[in-house]
C-alpha cells in the first residue's frame, strides 16, 4: 500500500516478562523437535509453541541487521510526495514515519485522520489530538478531546477528557481527567530546515488522585494546522512525540 | 542543527529507521506522574507454606484478587510445593505437596525414605486494615486428609510506613492450633486426635479444627524497594520432624530471613531457622489481568464511509445481488479481505440490503474480536445497498451465534467515545441456526485435508516413589473433512523417552478403568486415537454430535451428544452417552474384554464474576453412578482455575486412598505468555491420586467449550476487543 520512502522501524515492542521467559524458555525449547501443520484446523498447541520459537530464533539471528538509521534533510524530504508524519514513542525511543490511511468525519466535531507504519501501527488524531492507538503493546482504544472542527487544530478548551484504554483481561478501563488549556505563546518552530510561526498550546490533565498528563501542541498561527505535539497515550504507551514532516 | 550525514538509500524503497539520537528539540520538561491505569498490584510476600506471611508463620495479608503464586521452600531436607490462589477479595484456597527425607537410621517413615504428602489449605480473611485496626485472617492449613502439616490460626498484621524509617514495616501476632500450637501453648482446647499414617484420608478433618494447644506466634516484616527482612516467633515445635524424622535439631523458635524481588513476578528469599539450619524459598506471582507479555496485534484496516467512494445515488442499487457471478465476485473479494486478517470465509448468503457472512476463526482468542475484524472486512468489500451485516462464528460446521450489526453504525462509531460500548449498544445477538440454503460456500474448503507433527508430553502425577512423571514424543495427526459437519481424525504417538510405565502399581477393588495407565504406558508406537465425527444442528438452540471409533488412549466406542444452550442464556444443559470398551494395552486395533455404558446429563451455569458452575450427574466408567461437582472461575483471556470431586455409590474403602475422586483444573493460555493471538492454552488436571472410581472416558471434541465462547456472555465481556 505504501511506496514511501522510511520503513518500518517500531519492531516488536517488547514489554518484559513473556520475552524474558520466552527467551529462556526458547532455549530449552529448541531443543525440542519442531512441530509443523497443515489444514483447516487450529494449529496445536505444540505446533503453536514450535512456531514461536522458530521466530524467536530468526528474530535473534536478524536483530544485527536491522537498517542503519539516515538523517532526515530538507532535500530528501522535498523528494517524497505522500504526506508523512514522525511519531516516537518516548519511554522505547522508537521512531517511525507514517502515511495518511483515511481522513474522514464523523457527527462529532473535528477531521479524523488515521496515519499508519508499514508493518501496521497506527494512530488516530481528531484535529490533530490522539483518539486510538492499534497495533502496539497496550492500546488506547478510544478518548474525548476537546475538538471544535473550526478549522484550527489541537485543543480548544479545556474541560472534561476521557481516556480508554485496554486491560489485561480483554477489558477496558476509564481514565477520566479535568484539563485547564494554556497558550505559551508563539514560538517559531523548526522541522528539518523550515521554521513556522507556531502557538505553543499546553494541555494540563490531572486525574484526580491518580496523576496528571501534560500535553503540548505547537499549531500554526496561520493557518492553524498542528505542526507538532507531544501527547500522552495511555499507561502502557506513555508518550508520543509527532511532528508533521511531509504535508 | 542536524550535522549528520545522510546516508544514501538504498534500493529505492528500502528504508530509514533511527534508534539514535532524537530528531526532535526535547523541551525541558516538569516531570509528572501519569496515571497508572491499570497497574500491577501491591502484593504480600510468602511463607515456606507458600501463604502470605513471614518465614514459616501465616500473616494476615490477602494477595490481589485472582493472583496466582507457585513457590517452593526448601530447609532442613523438608521441601514445599505450593500453588495459591486467591479465589475471591477475601478466600484464598492452595495446594501443597511436600516431600520429607527420612534421616532416622533405626526407622522408615511410613516405610519411606521421602515421604510425599499432599496439603489443602484455606483462608478468609474476617476484616481487612484500616488505618488503626490490623487486618485479621483466620486460616485452615492441611485440613482434609491426613493432617500431617493441619494447623489453624488467627491471625492479624498491620503495616507502618514510619517516618524514622524508610520503606515499610508490618507487624503480626496471631494464635496457633495443631502444628502451630505445639510450642509455648499457653492453654488448651479439649482434645486433638492425632494423626495417623496410612488412612485413606480425603476426608475433612473438621473433628481436629480449633482443638488442642493453642500457643502465640508473632514476627515483623520490613521492606524497602526490592529488598524484605523478617523475623518472627514460631510457635511450631516440628515434633514430628525432629523425633521420627530426626532431619534436624530444633534449637530457638526465633527464624530470620532476606528476600529479594528479582523481577516483578520472582522473589527470591533465604532465611536461617529454628537455631540450625538455612532455607530457602522461590515466589512466582502471576495474576491472570496481567499479562506476562501484552498481547500485539496488527492495526486494523478502518471502515470508509460509503457516501465518500460511492457518492452517486445509481451505485447504491441493489441489483448486484441478481447476478450469480456477482455474487461470486464479492465472495472471492471478502474472502480475500478476511484471509488477510487471519479468518476464514465459511460460506456467504447475499441479497440486495442483507449479508450473512459465516467465517472460522482459528486464531484469535476472542470471537469479538473476529467479529470486528469480519464487520470491517465486510464494510471495505460489499457493494453500498448491503446495510445488515449478519456475522456467524462457525465451529466445525456448527454455527455458533449470529451478530448483527447496521453497516451506518459501523461508519458513524469507530471513532466515537467508547466506541466499543457504543457499537455493542447498537448490536443484536441471536441462534445462528444452520445456513441458508442459497449460503455460496467459501472456495476450496470441502473436502480439506490436514496433517500435524508435533511433540507431546503426557505427565503423571504424585507417584509415591516420584512424584512427577513424564512421557514424551511425536504425535503425527491427520483429519479429512468431507463436507461441513463431517471429520475423521486419527493421531499417532511415537514415545522418545519416558517413565510412567515404572509408576508404583496399586490394587483396586474397582474395575481397573482408569489405575492401569502404567500398562498403557509401556508402549512406544500407539495409536492414540481415531474416530469419525458428525456434528449439526438439530433444532433452535440445540447442537449435537456423534463421535464413534478409538476415542482415547484407553477406550474406543461410540459417544453422543445433545446440548441445549440458547444464545443469551446463562444456563446449558446437555447429555452424552457412551458405550465403550476398553482398548488393550498396545492401544492399536484389538480391546479388552471390559465394556461399560456410561453418560452423564449436565448442568452448566455461568455465574456473575465469570466463574462457570457444572453438575454432572449418570454413570461412570466403572459403572459407578454418582455425581461430579465443578466451580472454575474463567477470564476472557482464557485463564482457568477450578477444582472438581465427584462423589459416587463407591464407599471410600472401595475407591481407596483419597475416600473420592476430586482434583484441580487450570489452563494458561498461550496469548497471555507470549503476548500474541493465540487459541491455545496449557490445560492441566490434576488429581492428588488417580484411582478408578468417578472416571469419565474422554471423548474429543465435546461441546460446551466451543459453543459457550461464541455466546452472549463471551462476546459482551470481551466487547472491547471489537475495535482493537
Amino acid at each position: 500500500m505504501m511506496s514511501g520512502v522510511f520503513s518500518p522501524l517500531i519492531r516488536v515492542w517488547a514489554d518484559g516478562a513473556g520475552q524474558w521467559l520466552l527467551s529462556r524458555l526458547g532455549l530449552v525449547a529448541i531443543a525440542i523437535v519442531s512441530g509443523c501443520s497443515t489444514g483447516p484446523e487450529t494449529a496445536s498447541l505444540e505446533v503453536e509453541i514450535s512456531s514461536v520459537v522458530r521466530d524467536e530464533v530468526k528474530r535473534r539471528f536478524t536483530r544485527a541487521q536491522a537498517p542503519k538509521p539516515p538523517t532526515l534533510t530538507r532535500a530528501l524530504l522535498d523528494t517524497i510526495e505522500e504526506p508523512h508524519i514522525e511519531v516516537v514513542i518516548e519511554e522505547v525511543d522508537l521512531r517511525d514515519y507514517l502515511t495518511l490511511q483515511v481522513r474522514r468525519t464523523d457527527e462529532l466535531p473535528g477531521q479524523i485522520e488515521v496515519w499508519r507504519t508499514v508493518d501496521n501501527i497506527s494512530f488516530a488524531f481528531r484535529d490533530g489530538m490522539l483518539i486510538a492507538t492499534r497495533g502496539l503493546r497496550g492500546t488506547l482504544l478510544s478518548a474525548v478531546v476537546p475538538a471544535d472542527g473550526q478549522g484550527a487544530m489541537g485543543p480548544s478548551r479545556g474541560g472534561a477528557r476521557m481516556y480508554e484504554v485496554r486491560d489485561g483481561d480483554s477489558d477496558s478501563s476509564i481514565i477520566r481527567m479535568a484539563c485547564e488549556i494554556e497558550d505559551l505563546g508563539a514560538e517559531q518552530l523548526e522541522i528539518v530546515g523550515l521554521t513556522y510561526p507556531t502557538r505553543h498550546l499546553q494541555e494540563r490533565c490531572d486525574a484526580i488522585g491518580d496523576g496528571m498528563v501534560i500535553n503540548d501542541y505547537w499549531v500554526d498561527s496561520r493557518s492553524g494546522r498542528l505542526w507538532q505535539s507531544r501527547q500522552w497515550a495511555g499507561p502502557a504507551i506513555g508518550y508520543i512525540r509527532t511532528r508533521q514532516v511531509v504535508i | 542543527m542536524l550535522k549528520s550525514v545522510l546516508q544514501p538509500l538504498c534500493c529505492g524503497a528500502v528504508a530509514a529507521a533511527l534508534l539514535g539520537a532524537p530528531l526532535q528539540a526535547q523541551e525541558a520538561r516538569e516531570t509528572v506522574e501519569a496515571p497508572n491505569g491499570f497497574a500491577w498490584p501491591r502484593t504480600p510476600s510468602l511463607n515456606f507454606y507458600g501463604s502470605p506471611g513471614l518465614v514459616d508463620m501465616p500473616s494476615a495479608e490477602m494477595m490481589p484478587d485472582a493472583q496466582f503464586a507457585p513457590s517452593v521452600g526448601w530447609f532442613a531436607g523438608q521441601t514445599r510445593m505450593n500453588l495459591q490462589f486467591q479465589a475471591m477479595p477475601w478466600m484464598s484456597v492452595s495446594f501443597r505437596y511436600n516431600a520429607l527425607v527420612n534421616q532416622n537410621p533405626d526407622r522408615l517413615f511410613f516405610g519411606f525414605e521421602t515421604y510425599y504428602d499432599r496439603n489443602f489449605d484455606v483462608r478468609f480473611r474476617l476484616w481487612d486494615e484500616g488505618r488503626y485496626r490490623p487486618a485479621v485472617v483466620v486460616g485452615l492449613q492441611d485440613f482434609a486428609g491426613t493432617g500431617l502439616f493441619g494447623s489453624e490460626y488467627v491471625v492479624a498484621t498491620k503495616s507502618f510506613d514510619p517516618k524514622a524509617l524508610p520503606g515499610r514495616l508490618k507487624v503480626t501476632a496471631g494464635l496457633g492450633w495443631g502444628r502451630f500450637g505445639s510450642y509455648g501453648a499457653v492453654a488448651t482446647l479439649g482434645d486433638r486426635p492425632s494423626f495417623v499414617g496410612g488412612d485413606t484420608g480425603g476426608e475433612l478433618s473438621y473433628d481436629q479444627w480449633f482443638r488442642g494447644d493453642v500457643a502465640p506466634f508473632a514476627g515483623i516484616e520490613w521492606t524497602y524497594g526490592k529488598w524484605g527482612v523478617k523475623a518472627e516467633y514460631s510457635s511450631d515445635a516440628y515434633t514430628t520432624e525432629t523425633r521420627q524424622l530426626q532431619s534436624f535439631e530444633r534449637r530457638s523458635p526465633l527464624n530470620f530471613g532476606v528476600e529479594y524481588q528479582y523481577t516483578r513476578q520472582l522473589r527470591l528469599g533465604a532465611y536461617y531457622l529454628y537455631g540450625s539450619e538455612l532455607g530457602v524459598t522461590a515466589q512466582l506471582q502471576l495474576n491472570p489481568r496481567h499479562p506476562a507479555t501484552r498481547t500485539k496485534l496488527a492495526a486494523p484496516t478502518p471502515v470508509v464511509p460509503r457516501h465518500t467512494w460511492a457518492p452517486q445515488e445509481e451505485q447504491w442499487s441493489a441489483a448486484w445481488a441478481d447476478s450469480g457471478d456477482r455474487r461470486l465476485q464479492v465472495r472471492d473479494l471478502l474472502a480475500e479481505a478476511l484471509r488477510s486478517e487471519n479468518l476464514v470465509l465459511e460460506s456467504v448468503t447475499l441479497q440486495g440490503t442483507v449479508a450473512e457472512v459465516r467465517i472460522r476463526n482459528p486464531h484469535y482468542r476472542s470471537h469479538t474480536l473476529a467479529v470486528g475484524r469480519t464487520a470491517r472486512a465486510m464494510s471495505r468489500t460489499l457493494p453500498p445497498s448491503v446495510e445488515t451485516f449478519r456475522i456467524v462464528p462457525v465451529f466445525r460446521g456448527q454455527g455458533l451465534s449470529a451478530v448483527e450489526l447496521r453497516r451506518s453504525d459501523l461508519e458513524a462509531l469507530e471513532f466515537a467515545p467508547e466506541a466499543a460500548e457504543a457499537i455493542w449498544a447498537v448490536a443484536a445477538m441471536t441462534g445462528a441456526g444452520p445456513a441458508a440454503d442459497a449460503a455460496i460456500l467459501g472456495d476450496g474448503l470441502y473436502p480439506d485435508f490436514g496433517t500435524s507433527i508435533s511433540p507431546y508430553a503426557s505427565p503423571s502425577y504424585f507417584d509415591p516413589t516420584l512424584p512427577f512423571r513424564l512421557d514424551v514424543g511425536l504425535s503425527f495427526g491427520a483429519s479429512y473433512t468431507p463436507a461441513p459437519g463431517w471429520r475423521i481424525a486419527g493421531a499417532i504417538n511415537q514415545r522418545i523417552w519416558g517413565n510412567v510405565a515404572q509408576g508404583r502399581r496399586y490394587p483396586s477393588r474397582l474395575p481397573a478403568v482408569r489405575t492401569d495407565f502404567h500398562e498403557y504406558a509401556r508402549y512406544d508406537t500407539t495409536l492414540n486415537n481415531l474416530y469419525a465425527e458428525r456434528r449439526w444442528q438439530p433444532g433452535k438452540d440445540l447442537y449435537a454430535r456423534v463421535t464413534a471409533g478409538y476415542l482415547e488412549a484407553m477406550y474406543g466406542g461410540i459417544s453422543g451428544e445433545v446440548l441445549w444452550k440458547p444464545v443469551s442464556s446463562r444456563l446449558g444443559l446437555g447429555l452424552e452417552l457412551n458405550y465403550v470398551r476398553q482398548r488393550d494395552f498396545d492401544q492399536r486395533l484389538s480391546f479388552r474384554d471390559y465394556d461399560v455404558l456410561t453418560g452423564h446429563a449436565t448442568a452448566y451455569l455461568e455465574l456473575p464474576k465469570n466463574y462457570l458452575f457444572q453438575v454432572d450427574a449418570g454413570r461412570y466408567l466403572a459403572g459407578d453412578y454418582g455425581s461430579t461437582f465443578t466451580l472454575l472461575r474463567q477470564f476472557n483471556n482464557g485463564w482457568e482455575f477450578g477444582a472438581f470431586f465427584t462423589i459416587t455409590d463407591v464407599s471410600a474403602e472401595d475407591f481407596g486412598e483419597g475416600s473420592f475422586d476430586k482434583g484441580i483444573l487450570l489452563t494458561i493460555p498461550l496469548g497471555w505468555l507470549l503476548g500474541k493471538e493465540s487459541r491455545n492454552g496449557y490445560g492441566l488436571v490434576v488429581r492428588p491420586v488417580q484411582r478408578d472410581g468417578g472416571q469419565r472416558v474422554a471423548v474429543p471434541g465435546g461441546l460446551y467449550g466451543t459453543i459457550r465462547n461464541a455466546h452472549q456472555k463471551s462476546l459482551s465481556d470481551q466487547r472491547a476487543r471489537f475495535w482493537e
